[in-house]
């Protein structure tokens, strides 16, 4: 009896339960391009990541980074300037950039791929500008790796080189290198801060003025500042 | 019996959005649908979206699943006069509350964004505990 009663409600929830299936494979049918940040292929060697600043730096800050990641585009757009101004021109640090493209962004291994390439040719850091300059544009484009190559002109690489490495995926298994370590190291959110080996525990990504404090109380051999976490990532 | 019904479509629906939001976190669907905003990547993005190893969502999937069977099952000429599966559904709800609180609270003061299918289950799971609790009351 009670069966018979609720047949209506039984088709409503049947209805709504395909509505959603149905949305919810239309959303798989909408997955990016093949690349993917499970892509594989032979891992680099070499070090792990990008540097910037001086090799003989006695702190290093290891930033693990994914160029679809909005909270690294902040930082990179907001704080990295502030960071080469202020930071690096002392001697005291060097930046370590390492590829980490989330499983759940579609379009980020693109951009760590059009970036590993400009690398190629010595042009990450103004091709990883232009990336995060410009990240809301090819994450919401059709066609994010032709956005990237016109990002990859601007940032001034030779365009077929470019190319064939993109096309190629030549420099894919660097972006890799960079990801196992980071998986290695269980990190699963972006960005997440190493200085000198030690995880940065703050909420939010660190701002200038506390990376000036702890790299001056590194640099002069004070103990580890309160906000770092014990942990030692090797960058190779 | 109603708000066993209303639980029941409440927790499909969550089931649904939890669902969704799990496929996501393991780059099994397109980009999230957010309205433009970039709140619900920086949510999904962030380090909270994982505890103890699996996605948040993923919990979702579980507590939504649980809900709707316990409301299915209440249907039932079996259960259908008992009150055991209402109370089960105020404290399944309420436990759901509980962790959709902690959820926005990180939100709010930890991550700084608001996911809109975060505001979505939240209501969801607030609503059916408000149903549950009608339903307790009646009974």
């Amino acid at each position: 009896m009670a069966g018979k009663s609720l047949t209506p409600f039984y088709i409503g929830l049947g209805v709504l339960a395909v509505a959603g299936g149905a949305y919810i494979v239309a959303g798989t049918a909408r997955r990016g391009p093949p690349l993917t940040a499970e892509t594989t292929a032979p891992l680099a060697s070499g070090p792990r990541g990008i540097t910037l600043g001086s090799d003989s730096a006695p702190v290093e800050i290891m930033e693990f980074s994914d160029f679809e990641c909005p909270w690294c585009g902040q930082f990179a757009n907001l704080q990295m300037p502030d960071v080469r101004q202020r930071l690096l021109p002392t001697g005291k640090v060097r930046w370590r950039f390492v590829n980490f493209p989330l499983v759940i962004h579609q379009k980020s291994p693109y951009a760590h791929l059009a970036a590993a390439c400009a690398n190629e040719q010595g042009r990450f850091w103004e091709m990883h500008d232009l990336i995060y300059q410009h990240q809301e544009e090819w994450v919401s484009s059709r066609n994010p790796l032709r956005m990237l190559g016109d990002l990859a002109a601007q940032a001034g690489v030779d365009k077929a080189r470019y190319e064939s490495c993109v096309s190629e995926r030549r420099s894919w298994g660097r972006v890799l290198a960079d990801k196992a370590l980071g998986d290695s190291l269980g990190i699963n959110g972006t960005p997440t801060f190493y200085i000198n080996g030690r995880l940065w525990g703050g909420n939010q990504s660190p701002t200038v003025d506390q990376l000036i404090r702890i790299v001056d109380s590194l640099a002069a051999g004070a103990p580890a500042p309160a906000r770092t976490r014990a942990s030692a990532p090797a960058p190779h | 019996m109603r708000h066993r019904q209303i639980v029941a479509a409440l927790a499909l629906t969550g089931l649904l959005l939890s669902i969704y939001l799990t496929l996501y976190h393991y780059g099994l669907t397109g980009q999230l649908a957010c309205g433009g905003a970039a709140s619900c990547e920086k949510v999904q993005a962030s380090r909270y979206a994982v505890l103890l190893g699996l996605p948040v969502a993923g919990y979702g999937v579980g507590g939504y699943l649980v809900l709707l069977v316990v409301a299915l099952a209440g249907l039932q000429d079996r259960w259908a006069a008992s009150a055991g599966p209402t109370r089960l559904l105020v404290l399944l709800s309420a436990g759901g509350v509980a962790f959709t609180i902690y959820l926005t609270w990180l939100e709010l003061f930890r991550i700084h964004a608001i996911c809109r299918w975060c505001v979505g289950s939240a209501a969801i799971i607030v609503l059916a505990f408000v149903a549950s609790l009608a339903g307790m009351r009646r009974s």
